[in-house]
């Protein structure tokens, strides 16, 4: 038995049979209900006949479900790491390649190269040329050539480049790292809130710790930001997620002075920093807040695990100090 | 082992597995709600009571057991967000929520061979394709001003990220059964 009906959008439908069994129109009808739940954008009308179809097919129910589960991964996809793990292709599980020297030979034209842009150099060729800036190829293995062996969770890892700068990059959902400077050897001794492994809800009120001068360290901006969300303001924005260094922690800075002292050192010059921008674990013997940020570092010295929570608008930064790799 | 110790540990034990299953619990819960701002809302609080609860959470069972677990928390919290949003008008009626939330577990429970088939057949869309999907699920920017943006119409722009939908979602499809047939990618 053959049925045609006209829906109210103007489009045919044919029905095989009466057992729900569908031809081609109905199935491209079906994707365009479920495209348009994805978007948002059905009427009333068209939302009455998807769940009627939901209600009689299980492959239409399938094919929303995992509409949903592709949108509702392609955030971690898109983000500036663009992977929930920095490590995942299969080359990068083999071996990472930590320190990467190119000497261009040969070269006829002496070319300047800045930060943000991009050179090609062919063997067989003398000729330098420019092309387009795109760190996409990079992605998976940015972040194990920064000193990052794995990030998961909401954390994400910003792309190189000189546009991405800390006072520029918002994000509702994620902690972003920006790498600082690398292996810098202090000068004069270091006030940190954090060196010994365990859970910090509070930073002690009291003489900070001391990274010794001497010591050669690396540094990373760890940043939640959240853009104004509307009438949506009134909630908090919690962000959840572990990140592993190549070589061990040697102070969490978590407090807004010190953020402050220690940007002299570690600090990007083209950044204006903003305040307040401290995380908020509670100062001891505070009870005012209820909600706090939760910092663990793990025992490897090498993880931290991060529960932050930040009121739209707001800003909470961490500066992670660890040891400078030996070449 | 000391009181604070036993706890950072516990503290530390949740975190591990939440952060593991926090992305198949996002597409569980995306399923089953229309809007981005109620799929965060309840991400929000499932994580909030599965904290609280986590003491009732056998640790020494699968590792699997605790999605299974925050799928049925989530499920719930899900439940209560709908009974505050009554009034919506694109909220499903109960016997077909109940529906999608059992085909919902078998597609999240896969979500972590999703995404990394996603990661690969994000490769193949063009270059302003990928600025287009970047700027709606990463930057969230509202397809109305984004048509401004770009001086498209709106509805030009929900044909376009249909299409790209369509893409992926086949392409994610294919993937997942090259994983059945060979175990990898």
């Amino acid at each position: 038995m053959s049925a045609e009906t006209s829906d109210r959008a103007g489009k045919t439908r044919l029905w095989r049979d009466g057992s729900g069994g569908c031809n081609v129109a109905s199935k491209e009808r079906d994707l365009e209900l479920v495209n348009g739940y994805c978007s948002q954008s059905l009427s009333e009308g068209e939302f009455a006949e998807l769940e009627q179809r939901l209600r009689q097919s299980s492959e239409v129910r399938q094919l929303l479900v995992e509409y949903r589960a592709v949108e509702s991964a392609l955030p971690s996809v898109f983000a500036c790491s663009g992977s929930q793990s920095a490590i995942t292709t299969p080359a990068a599980k083999k071996g990472v390649i930590r320190r990467l020297r190119m000497e261009v030979l040969a070269m006829s034209v002496p070319t300047l190269v800045r930060e943000g842009q991009a050179v090609r150099a062919s063997e067989g060729s003398n000729v330098i040329t420019r092309k387009e800036y795109d760190v996409a190829v990079f992605k998976n293995t940015w972040p194990v050539n920064s000193g990052v062996l794995q990030a998961t969770g909401a954390i994400r890892f910003v792309s190189p480049g000189p546009d991405f700068l800390p006072g520029q990059l918002e994000d509702n959902k994620h902690i972003i790292v920006f790498p600082e400077r690398r292996d810098v050897e202090l000068a004069e001794p270091l006030h940190v809130d954090i060196t010994d492994p365990g859970e910090y809800i509070y930073i002690p009120n009291k003489e900070k710790e001391t990274i010794k001068a001497g010591r050669r360290l690396s540094s990373f901006l760890l940043q939640l930001r959240v853009r104004d969300r509307g009438k949506d303001n009134g909630t908090m924005v919690r962000a959840i997620g572990q990140i592993t260094f190549a070589t061990p922690i040697a102070g969490v800075i978590a407090t807004n002075y010190l953020l402050d002292e220690s940007e002299v050192i570690f600090g990007n010059s083209k950044v204006s920093y903003e305040v307040p921008r401290g995380t908020e674990p509670r100062v001891e013997g505070s009870n005012k807040r209820t909600i706090y940020d939760h910092i663990i570092l793990a025992a490897d010295q090498r993880t931290l695990i991060l529960d932050l929570q930040v009121a739209p608008k707001k800003l909470d930064q961490l500066r992670i100090l660890v040891e400078a790799e030996s070449l | 082992m000391t009181g604070e110790r036993k706890k950072t540990k516990h503290h530390e034990a949740f975190l591990r597995l939440f952060v593991h299953f926090e992305g198949n619990l996002r597409a569980f819960v995306a399923s089953l709600l229309p809007t981005w701002g109620g799929v965060d809302e309840v991400m929000q609080e499932s994580s909030l009571v599965l904290w609280q609860k986590f003491d009732q959470f056998d640790q020494q069972g699968e590792e699997s057991s605790f999605l299974d677990w925050a799928f049925m928390i989530a499920r719930y919290e899900v439940l209560k967000y709908r009974r505050r949003q009554a009034m919506d008008r694109l909220r499903f009626r109960d016997d077909v929520f109940d529906l999608l939330a059992s085909e919902a577990v078998s597609v999240a429970e896969r979500q972590d061979d999703s995404e990394r088939a996603l990661q690969w057949c994000v490769q193949n869309l063009k270059a302003r394709e990928m600025e287009l999907v970047n700027a709606v699920y990463k930057d969230g920017v509202v397809i109305k001003d984004l048509a401004v943006q770009l001086g498209r119409t709106p509805t030009a722009l929900y044909k376009t990220l249909a299409r790209i939908r369509d893409q992926l979602a086949a392409c994610v499809r294919a993937k997942l059964g090259d994983i059945e047939v060979k175990g990898e990618l």
